[in-house]
This record gives C-alpha cells, structure tokens and sequence, in this order.
C-alpha cells in the first residue's frame, strides 16, 4: 500500500509538538516577562531539577545534614514512577501502586519545598532556572533530569519519524506514560516476532533490556503466545550477569527469547517494521524500540555536556567524577543517570547512592567545611523467572587507586537464579522507596 | 451506621441558571463555517475531551484535532475507589494516551495549559501559544480552598483522591497501612464532582473495616442531610450492614482541620483521627476563571445546556467544570464529548444538527460484593427552560448490579481507548 | 433515485424477497454496506443435525455464532408474525428490514453485540439478553425487548432492532435469516454492525476463547445453536 510518508504522519498525528521537548531557545522576551516564584535566595537555596531516585535523594539527605538548607525540588510528573521494578510490573507481577509514589507527603514530612513545574530555562550566570510558572533563584543547583531519547541517531533530525516511532514503540526508559504502552502491547500479542533494541554505548540500567525480555517471554510462554523475543544487542554478549540471563533464556524460555549479539544498527524503519543491523536485517510484528540514551535535556540547556578529544558532546554531563561538581560551573551538580566520565553504570540505585554523597558534599559547602566524598556503590536485581519468582543479581563496590587516579570496580555477581532472590528484590526496592518516601 | 432513616422528600426540579435565556435553545445559530482546514483545540484529556477528540476525528480524519494534557496518562476515578478498597488494581483503571494518536491521529500535547487566552483564540502552554478555531474546554475540577487555608495542609497530608494521579496513590497507602483506630471522611455540599462517590467510598471503607476485623470506626461527616443520590440504598446499607464500624453524622459543616493534632472540628462536634480523607469543596478548573469563562463568585462555567458552547463563539465547555442538567459525572463528560463532536462537525460542514438530551447511568458499590444503580433521563421544558429528571432507582444492593457496573465502566473505556 | 422512488422500489421487493433471498440482496446492495452476505450457514441443533421450527421454543433465548466463529447472535421466535419494517439510521441511511422467516413468520435473528459500547454474551456473563412478554425488565418496565443492563440500551427485535430507548444510537444489527425446506441458514448481515470494533476491543479475551485471532474470525458455514443458559454462566438482568 502506497500512502506517502507525509499523508502517514498526517493521520498519525505527528508533528513536533508531540516530542514534548520543552523549547531549547525560551526567548529573551518570555524571560524579561517571567516572575520570580520565590524570594531571592540568602546563600543556602539548592535547586534540585528532577524528582528521580537521585534528585529526591540529595533533597532528603540535604535536609537531614542541616534542616535550614532552603531546598526546593522542581519536577514536571505529578507523581513518581518507579523505572526499577517496571518489568515486573510490564509481567503482572507487582501492581502498579507498588512502583508508584506520591510527591507531597515526603517534600511535606522532610522539609522540602516540592515545585510541580516544568523547566524551560537556565540562566547559570544569573543562576536562575525558568520553569512555566517562573522563575526560582539558586545558590546550588543540582541537575539530575535523568536520560533523554537520542531517536536523531536513528533518524538523523527526522522529526516525524522520530515522533512516529516513539508514539508507535514506545522505548519505556523514561516514565511516563511509554510503559502503560508497552504492557498493553506485551498481553495483546498474538504471534511473530517482537523484538527489543539494545542501546549502544553508556545507557540507563545495563540489566534492563534482559530482564524484560525474559519477563515478555514469561508473558508469552503464561498466555500460550506463538511469538518470540528478539534481542537485538551491539555488544557481543550479554553484560552483566551474561550467564545469568542466558542459563534464563535457554532453559526457562527456549525458542521463545532469541539474543542477536553484534548487532549494531543500520537503519530503523518502523513503518515497514524492518530493522537493519550489521548482523542481519530483522522484522517485527512488534518492537520495543529503545533509541540511544543521553544526559537528560536540562544538562545541555546549561550547557554542561561534555566534549569528546573531537569537540563532539559525548551526550553525558561533564562533571567531576569524585564530587560531581560540573568542572564549568563551582555552583552545579550533576549526579543520577547523566553523569559521564565514570566507570558506573546507570542505574535508580546509584542516583540514590551518589544523592546522599552530593547532599553531604553541598552540605559541607554551605558550612564551610571540608568533606571527603566517599564512593558510590551499586546493586542490581534482576527478575529471570515469572512462576516461580526467581532473580540473579550484581553488587559492585568502588575504590579509588591514589596512584593511577582510577575509579576501580569490584563486582560481585551471582548468576544462578532463586527464589531468595526474588524476595530480595522487592526489598531491596520497599527499603528504597522507604529512603525516598516515607 | 448509627443514624435512623430519614423520609426521602420528593426530587427537585433542576432548574437551570438563571439567565439562560441569553443563549441560544436552538442547536446553533451560527453562521456556517464549512471548515476545511479548521483546526479543533481540546483541553483535558479526561472522559470529556478523549471522547470529543475521537469522535472528531472519526467523523473529520482530515480535521486537525490537537488535544494538550498535562498528565502522562489518563487514571480513571471512576472506579477508583474500587482501588481503594483493594478490590481492583490500578493498572485496569490506567491508559496510555498514544492510542488516540496511533488509531486516530489526534495530536497529543503533553504539557500544562498556563492560560486560555479567548481574545488571541490560543491557549498557552510552556511550549508557546497553540491556536485554535474550535476550543473545547474539558479540565475538570480544582479545590475551592482559598477562603479556608486549612485544606491547604489537608490537601496534602489526607489528599482528596478527587483528582486522577497521586492523591488515589497516597490514600491508598494510608488505607493500606492502616491497623486500627479511627477514620474520618468528610463532604461537601454540592455541588461536586461525581455525587455518590464519598457514599460509595465510605461504604467500602466501613466494609473494609469489618472484612479486615479491625479495630476501627468510621466517622463519615456529611456535610448534606443525606446521599445526594440513591438515599435509600447507601442509607439501608449503612444501617444494615456498618452500624457497629461507622457513624455517619449529617449535615455537619468543616471548620477546621488540624493535621498536627489530627482533629476535624464541625459544626456538630470535633472528631480525631488515625487517617482522614478530607473532601474539600470544589469548582471549575482554574483556568477557566482566568480565560474570563467565570464572572465573579461563580464557580462553574455557564454554557447553553444542550449544545456546551460558552458566550463565545466556538468555545466549548464540557464535564466537570461546566454547569449542566447532567451531575457531574465521567460518564456525563463522556456523552458530552459526544455531543460536541456532532455539533462541531455539523458545523464544519454546514449543517445543523438534532437537538439531543442525554440520560444518566450511575453505579455505587456500597459492599465489596453488592452495588446500587440510578438511572436518569430527562424532560425539558423550553419555555421555563428546566430540566426534569426522571429517576430511575435500583437501591436493592446487588451482586449483579455490581457486575453491571464493572461492564458499565469497561464500555466506556472500550469507546475511549478502543 | 429520489428517496420515494427508492421506498416504491423496495415495496415491491419486499415482496418479491420472501421468495428470493437473491434478488432481495441485489436491489439492497447499493445500500452502501448496509447489507453484506456470508457464508450461508446452516442453523443446527447441539448434536449437529438441522434445527428446525419446532424446536426453537417461542420467547426463550438461544445464541449461535455468525458470521465469524466467534460473533454472538441471537435466535428469537417471538411467538407471533413479525412484519417487515424500514429502518432509519441517524445519518439517513435507511434499510428495509425484512421480518420474521418460519411458518408464523415469527422467527428472528441479531447480533448480540450491543451497539453502544459492545458489551455481548461471554461464557461468563451476559449482560445483554432477551426480555419475554411475561419477564419484563424490572428498571425499564419493557417486555418483548433486548435490553442491555450495562448502559440501558433497549432494542426492539419486533421492529429491526432499532433503539427503544438508551444511549445506544444504532439499532442492533440483523442477521438475515432464509428458510429452505423446513431447515434455517443465517445468509448475511443487514444493518450496521459493531464487528470491527468487537475485534479491536475483545483481541485478548477472543485469543484466550478461540487461541488466536485468525480463529476468532474464521467465517462458518454452520452454527449450532443453543439455549443462552447453556451457554453463559450467568445472565445479568435488570
């Protein structure tokens, strides 16, 4: 059938409007007219952008190091959902009021103030953020906005395509409403392939992908589903837990979960439902089309993202690994997902590892002390099993080697699943929302 | 619950707000805009704009329908206090908005409208202005709480859960964590959104008290004489089956709430609590008092009550925030939007369009097996311009009633998110 | 052709079709979709053997399948002759609705797909169902009618289908009936029908019922037709 690309976007409705990107250039203009919604800081206002696991965290901690910190916590969700925990969610395993939080009550119980708005704008020189309600005025600000979608990579600016593919297959690595999406795609699936992209490079929670693929699989294999699960993966096996999640794919979901490792994309067409890649060109019934990651859009409207040897951005923030201080600006910091130059991974357990050691780190900031920043660490579950409930999992702590100036990982991996560590999993997520909410 | 039955007085008429005579009765008579490229601005993605947005697009493909919602996905409190009570997940009750862009190519901005500018025909977002030659307001509600500053701290510490999105997920919390002691429930007088939910609410809550055999009560403090709607049936319920768990105290106003110490004080006394849902009065969404939709202490947007056009040209106002013969319901909204998409098609092609009165379907659980039904239709009388209702009351509590309501909610969703 | 001499038209071939089902389809299939033909199917009882007049008792309530595997219909005989009727749709359309078949000329058949927001027959519930003259519906007083007890959508089978009263605003859709020699066959389906939407909206649950979607909607050139009772679980009325 020959529709012409522009009458398909027409009756799909795309435009770019629909990215929800919030304008890079607010205009001079709009800023002479916008309002201050707080009064003028005196010395100790820490702007947090991002009610995340790492945003929420540092607001806590801040409060708890010295309560007469003015904190304010700016976020554009009305309430908070949980990525870690989703795939359990997408297989029906966990309601969705287990993984979803209410803003007010901890900003109310711990002190801060909860601003319910959306960023348009940074003025670092005049250390002012804009949102669509004014503006607020810092002394510290601490970006930690999460990931954006780079669909340009696979579209090359294409707006359209880009919205076409978002709205069509949805990525579900931002909350929001992607995930709602995918589950009704997940259960209404009748036979084919489904297949799910692997980002290239540094992305939001290695694990991820593999964890849902085996949870669709469970899915599938629970509704009798003649379908597969096709992971197509650039790097050349599977990290981590690689042996973990393949002794899951070969004896639990055998024929169903296919791993196409060396697979770098060529091209994504969603419209004829083919994706090319340096491993073969692979159709879809239906996808999960995951697009590269970068450092959320507030780090490059401050201008902060690091450049490569090239002068290229290399998409993530460009901050101090130990302090998490941007190296361009004293009074930013940037902690969660957007942090480049670091050998951690992307996940909600380190937003909230790093949120207490840049809250300690502000902190001693604002009291004139000095701080010797400890090391983040990390922990991962990953559910592998549906029925029984089963998870491996990956625990890494940090050291620093004085003498090369190194960040040295020491992993601890556990590859064989079980049902204890299924149960760790949930509490290991009830002991962090209990961090972050109550 | 501990109270007597009291005699149910015969229904008043609804009238209509006094100065309806201004608009127009017929169905529209406006000039025609036979519109080609016309473009349709919808505001609120609820039961009322979802529904205006589909059928707009289903009737005109090539129409460009632009519907701007700040919310990420669309919650349903219909049925929400299914949730509350633990009888339902969420997830059922949660939907993704693509699907309207997917199936029917209405153009989903997510972002929060700032300001209705009518004069510019544009409505602002962070974004920037989005014009419009048809505007169809559906926002929904707002607290009425800037004369009593109390709901300030309720809002957040005892939330409503009358608006879709966190305030379910937090009383829902409470409600779950909850032991033993006491709960209290409060209402306002009308009018609100949606009449028998806080009826139904405490019903469940009270069932769940003694499903539970917890150590608890109920205080449910009403600001009205009696349910709103379907009297006999919540009372009976209360009297048969809550009258050891729960208090149901009547025309009892708020004045004040203290969250610290936990203390409702009422016109009939002061009440404590371990957890509380506070229901503070409502009004129109906000941004309609801004756009100049609201002349001063009204507090819902006056339309003509068959065709929801403002005293605007091409300005609609649908659901909750507009003053209709309809109780504000999802499912009045949701006929609503019908109605507006035919009117607004009509006249994009030049045509009139039949006048049509809409009619009420409405369930209340009031166990966790057995619900109450009203069904509502409606007589007018143009000459006095009032509306009648025609009630139709199941109040004998029902399992299959119960099993309607579910199927009543499903078939709205089915037409919503197809 | 002006509307007069469309309805002029179809006088004469209202008669005419009683004696050719064939020659009835033809003059209606300039209808734009209003009528479209199946599969002729044959009517059967449980055991596979030809349902015949007798033994479709008047005012009870039997479903067969048409014209997909998994589309419900009702099987009605109302007792006395149900004349044939014109329908009128709200957008002008309109179609001729040919009445009831069998010696009574009382027998009947619809879609079980109401027409307002598709609640139908499920082997769990049916909120959708058949009102003899001696049960009437308790809320809407309305005997002789299909009512569905979800929204309140009452349709009258003595009169095409159409909307008594309710939010629905299509009349049920009618499966066109033929007799030959004392046995029943569905033909086709006159009105507008609520299929597309009911394949869209149940894909799940038609999955779980039939293992996939293709068998949902595989066309039948034979339905067995059973009392609602065997059928469904519960039946919901009001």
């Amino acid at each position: 059938m020959s529709i012409s690309r522009r009458d398909l976007f027409k009756l799909v409705g795309v435009g770019a409007l629909t990215l929800g990107v919030p304008s890079m250039g607010f205009s001079a203009a709009e800023r002479k007219k916008a309002e201050a919604m707080l009064p003028p800081p005196k010395g100790n206002r820490v702007v947090i952008c991002g009610g995340g696991w790492a945003g929420l965290t540092v607001a806590k901690y801040l409060k708890k190091e010295n309560p007469n910190i003015d904190v304010v916590v700016i976020e554009k969700r009305p309430n908070f959902f949980s990525c870690p925990i989703s795939n359990e969610w997408l297989a029906g395993l966990v309601n969705l009021d287990f993984i979803s939080h209410d803003y007010n009550q901890p900003a109310s119980k711990y002190g801060y103030r909860f601003v319910n708005a959306v960023v348009v704008g940074i003025e670092r020189d005049k250390k002012r953020v804009y949102t669509n309600h004014g503006y607020i005025e810092y002394n510290y600000l601490v970006l930690a906005p999460g990931i954006r979608y780079n669909y340009d990579a696979w579209f090359k600016g294409d707006k359209d395509m880009a919205s076409y593919t978002r709205i069509n297959y949805p990525a579900a690595f931002i909350p929001g409403s992607e995930h709602l999406a995918l589950k009704r795609k997940i259960w209404e699936f009748e036979e084919g392939d489904f297949v799910i992209t692997v980002p290239p490079g540094a992305y939001r929670c290695p694990p991820a992908p593999y964890e849902r693929a085996a949870m669709i699989a469970y899915v599938f294999k629970k509704n009798n589903v003649k379908g597969r699960v096709v992971i197509l993966d650039p790097k050349e096996d599977i990290a981590p837990k690689g042996p973990g999640f393949r002794a899951a794919y070969e004896q639990l979901y055998l024929g169903i979960v296919e791993y196409v490792p060396k697979a770098q994309i060529k091209e994504v067409d969603p419209i004829k439902k083919v994706i090319k890649t340096t491993a073969g060109d692979f159709k879809f019934a239906d996808a999960n089309l995951v697009p590269p990651h970068q450092a959320g859009e507030l780090v490059w409207m401050a201008d902060l993202i690091a450049k490569d040897k090239d002068g290229k951005p290399t998409g993530w923030a460009d901050q101090d690994p130990i302090t998490f201080q941007a190296k361009a600006d004293p009074n930013v910091f940037l902690v969660g997902d957007v942090i480049g130059g670091v050998p951690y991974p992307k996940s909600g357990h380190m937003g909230n590892s790093q949120g207490k050691i840049v809250a300690k780190i502000i902190a001693s900031r604002i009291a004139g002390k000095d701080v010797k920043p400890t090391l983040p660490d990390n922990t991962c579950y990953s559910m592998v099993n549906g029925d029984p409930q089963e998870a491996i999992v990956i625990n890494v702590t940090y050291d620093y080697n004085d003498k090369e100036k190194k960040i040295v990982p020491k992993p601890k991996v556990i590859n064989e699943r079980s049902t204890d560590l299924a149960k760790a999993t949930y509490e290991w997520a009830k002991s962090m929302y209990k961090d972050m909410f109550s | 619950m501990s109270k007597s039955l009291s005699g149910v007085s015969r229904r008043d008429v609804i009238k209509t707000v006094a100065g309806v005579s201004f608009f127009p009765t017929v169905a529209f008579s406006k000039s025609s805009q036979k519109r080609e490229s016309a473009k349709v601005v919808i505001v609120g993605g609820g039961y009322g704009g979802i529904t205006a947005a589909k059928y707009l697009k289903k009737e005109n493909p090539n129409l460009s329908v632009i519907l701007v919602e700040e919310r990420p996905f669309f919650m349903s409190c219909p049925l929400s206090n299914h949730f509350l009570a633990g009888l339902m997940e969420l997830t059922p009750l949660c939907f993704a908005y693509n699907v309207l862009e997917v199936k029917h190519g209405v153009k989903i901005i997510r972002d929060k409208v700032l300001a209705v500018e009518l004069d510019k025909r544009a409505v602002r977002t962070s974004q920037g202005y989005i014009h419009y030659d048809f505007l169809i307001l559906s926002p929904g509600i707002d607290y009425d709480i800037e004369d009593k500053p109390f709901y300030t701290e309720t809002l957040v510490y005892y939330p409503p859960a009358f608006k879709p999105g966190s305030e379910h997920i937090y009383l829902k919390r409470l409600l779950s964590e909850f032991e033993g002691g006491d709960i209290v429930i409060t209402v306002p007088p009308p009018p609100y959104r949606c009449p028998p939910a806080p009826y139904e609410r405490a019903a469940l809550i009270a069932d769940m008290i003694k499903r539970n055999k917890l150590k608890a009560h109920l205080y449910f403090i009403d600001a009205n004489e009696r349910p709103l709607i379907n009297s006999e049936g919540f009372m009976s319920a209360y009297y048969d089956l809550y009258k050891d768990v729960a208090t149901y105290i009547t025309s009892a106003e708020v004045k004040d709430v203290d969250v610290r110490k936990r203390v409702v004080k009422t016109s009939h006394g002061d009440f404590r609590f371990d957890i509380a849902n506070i229901i503070p009065p409502m009004k129109a969404n906000n941004l309609l008092a801004s756009a100049g939709l609201l002349k001063k202490r009204e507090k819902w947007v006056r339309v003509n009550p068959l065709t929801f056009e403002t005293h605007v040209e091409n300005v609609f106002v649908i659901g909750d925030a507009c003053v209709s013969y309809l109780p504000k319901s999802g499912y009045a909204a949701h006929s609503e939007g019908k109605v507006v998409a035919k009117i607004l098609s009509a006249r994009l092609k030049g045509k009139e369009v039949k006048e049509e009165l809409l009619q009420m379907v409405c369930y209340a659980m009031v166990s966790d097996k057995e619900a109450i039904m009203t069904e509502t239709s409606f007589k007018y009388e143009r000459e006095k311009g009032r509306f009648i209702p025609i009630h139709r009351e199941d109040n004998e509590r029902k399992e299959s009633t119960a099993k309607r309501y579910i199927e009543w909610a499903k078939g709205l969703w089915r037409d919503m998110f197809g | 052709m002006d509307r007069r001499g469309f309805i002029r038209t179809c006088g004469v071939i209202a008669v005419a079709s009683f004696l050719d089902a064939r020659f009835f389809s033809e003059a209606l299939a300039n209808q734009e979709g209003l009528l479209k033909t199946y599969n002729k199917a044959l009517l059967t009882k449980e055991d596979g053997s030809p349902i015949s007049e007798k033994d479709i008792l008047p005012h009870k309530e039997y479903i067969f399948f048409y014209p997909y595997a998994s589309t419900p219909c009702f099987l009605l005989n109302l007792g006395d002759e149900v004349k044939g009727a014109e329908i009128k749709l709200s957008d002008g359309q309109v179609y001729l609705w040919k009445g009831g078949v069998g010696t009574k000329k009382s027998i009947v058949a619809y879609s079980a797909i109401c027409s307002h927001q598709w609640s139908y027959p499920t082997r769990e519930y049916a909120f959708i169902n058949y009102y003899p003259p001696d049960k009437a519906s308790e809320t809407t007083k309305r005997a002789s009618v299909i009512q569905c007890c979800a929204h309140l959508s009452v349709f009258d089978p003595k009169m095409g289908g159409k909307v008594l009263e309710g939010p629905a605003e299509v009349p049920l859709a009618s499966i066109v009936l033929q007799e030959e020699d004392g046995k029943f066959y569905a033909v086709g389906v006159l009105g507008k029908d609520q299929f597309d939407a009911f394949f869209e909206n149940y894909k799940t649950d038609l999955r779980k019922e039939y293992g996939s979607s293709a068998k949902a909607k595989q066309l039948v050139d034979k339905c067995s037709v059973v009392e609602v009772e065997r059928y469904v679980k519960e039946l919901i009325r009001c």
